[in-house]
């Protein structure tokens, strides 16, 4: 039956890993939903994603139902995992820190084309050279 | 399942206001200074850390925000205690007295014996949670329309709270059937709750060959329950029919369906936005 949304619920969580702790615990037990079975769905749909940080949007009704989607990683966490970057620069206007290259950019282009608010590629392209950029990587055209 | 709860008595917890969204970058840079997790509420940003994190975190968002132009982005540092999450959330579902014969428990509750009809659910993510508008108007009917013997279609059983419900109330035999196969597991689970012997058909409850039942319960929506409207006709079924799951907006809509099916309205209850009605082909 239809239902009626109470509220969306945005997380970021390491992929097949969710557990009852902060976030997930504090987030979902603050409107009286199933904790574990959001735990062992996530953790199902996210098993092939361990490492990464997956963000999910989780919808509740009115009864304390409730049902959630994952979105691909951010981009800048693809970029760092691209070039096995330890972390982003805390500089990122004076320091760089790595180098990505086209194949790559496009390759985290195409992964995130579902999420952006992108109509080609190269559109989407040019988004994730902006994250590069802004994390300090150079692009190297 | 396998997690493993870290055993700590708190959590840090750092609140960051004013955050727009980036792409990542602000979570890449929490994540890699040791973030467990982050919660986003409209412009809030709250990152879990474990509770012996870098001391100096605070002042290292800090100037990652002055160095990066996050003018607007402000740092709290706080803690949250421990506690047991994956048992809060059972304090919101509590037993419903539904009517003076039903009530609903959740299966950590112990059953009222002195209840009449009991019903145990076990709360899921997308089924059985048994606290919709729509499932309790469609067990205050089947509690007056069920008899002993009778032959009983769950259309869109879900969970299979209605099932539970007709078996109990002395239905001769239930067949049950839903179109998303998610909702086996709850219903089997709550089958053995209730021990009750059932099984969920997985299919679409619009197609079947015949629909010769005593009686036929569809908490649905409105769009199914025309379609299923309409096959009834076409099948020249005879049972009455209890419909859910249509919107107070859809009422005036719903009354025309029937009109133009050539069938009766012999029921209407209201709960919140929520309807319910029995309808019923007219006898010669």
């Amino acid at each position: 039956m239809a239902k009626k949304i109470i509220t969306q619920i945005k997380l970021q969580i390491e992929g097949g890993k969710a557990n009852p702790s902060p976030p997930v615990g504090p987030a979902l037990g603050q409107h009286g939903l199933n904790i574990m079975e959001f735990c062992k769905a996530f953790n199902a749909k996210t098993k092939d994603k361990i490492g990464l940080i997956i963000p999910v949007v989780i919808t509740v009704y009115a009864d304390r139902s409730f049902t959630f989607i994952t979105k691909t990683p951010p981009a800048a966490v693809l970029l760092k995992k691209a070039i096995n970057l330890e972390k982003g620069s805390g500089v990122p206007n004076k320091d760089k820190v790595g180098t990505v290259n086209l194949d790559q950019v496009r390759e985290i282009a195409e992964l995130k084309m579902v999420d952006l608010n992108a109509h080609t590629v190269e559109q989407a392209m040019e988004m994730i050279k902006g994250t590069a950029r802004s994390m300090g990587l150079l692009v190297k055209e | 399942m396998g997690y493993s709860k870290k055993k700590t008595d708190s959590w840090r917890e750092i609140q960051i206001s004013g955050f727009q969204e980036d792409n990542g970058i602000l979570s890449e840079f929490l994540f890699g200074n040791g973030c467990l997790g982050i919660s986003e509420h409209k412009e809030i940003l709250t990152a879990y850390f474990d509770k012996e994190s870098d001391e100096n975190l605070q002042q290292k968002i800090t100037s990652f925000f002055e160095e990066n132009n996050y003018k607007d982005c402000k740092v709290t540092d706080s803690s949250i205690k421990d506690e047991d999450w994956h048992l809060t959330w059972q304090k919101y579902f509590k037993r419903i007295d539904l009517t003076a014969n039903i009530s609903i428990f959740p299966y950590w509750e112990d059953v009222d014996l002195s209840v009449k009809l009991p019903i145990r659910i076990k709360p899921g993510m997308a089924f059985g949670t048994g606290t919709h508008e729509t499932t309790q108007m469609a067990l205050i009917l089947l509690e007056q329309k069920l008899f002993q013997g009778m032959t009983v279609l769950d259309a869109g059983c879900g969970g299979g709270i209605l099932t539970i419900a007709a078996y109990k109330m002395g239905a001769k035999n239930v067949d049950s059937w839903e179109i998303d196969d998610e909702a086996k597991e709850n219903f089997d689970d709550q089958m053995k709750l209730n021990d009750v012997k059932a099984v969920m058909n997985i299919g679409d409850v619009t197609k079947l060959d015949n629909y010769d039942y005593d009686l036929i319960i569809s908490n649905i929506q409105i769009g199914p329950n025309t379609t299923l409207l309409e096959k009834l006709v076409e099948k020249k079924s005879k049972a009455p029919v209890i419909f859910t799951g249509i919107l107070d907006k859809e009422r005036d809509l719903f009354r025309e369906l029937v009109k133009d099916s050539g069938r009766i309205i012999t029921a209407e209850l209201i709960k919140n936005e929520w309807m319910a009605f029995i309808v019923k082909p007219v006898m010669d």
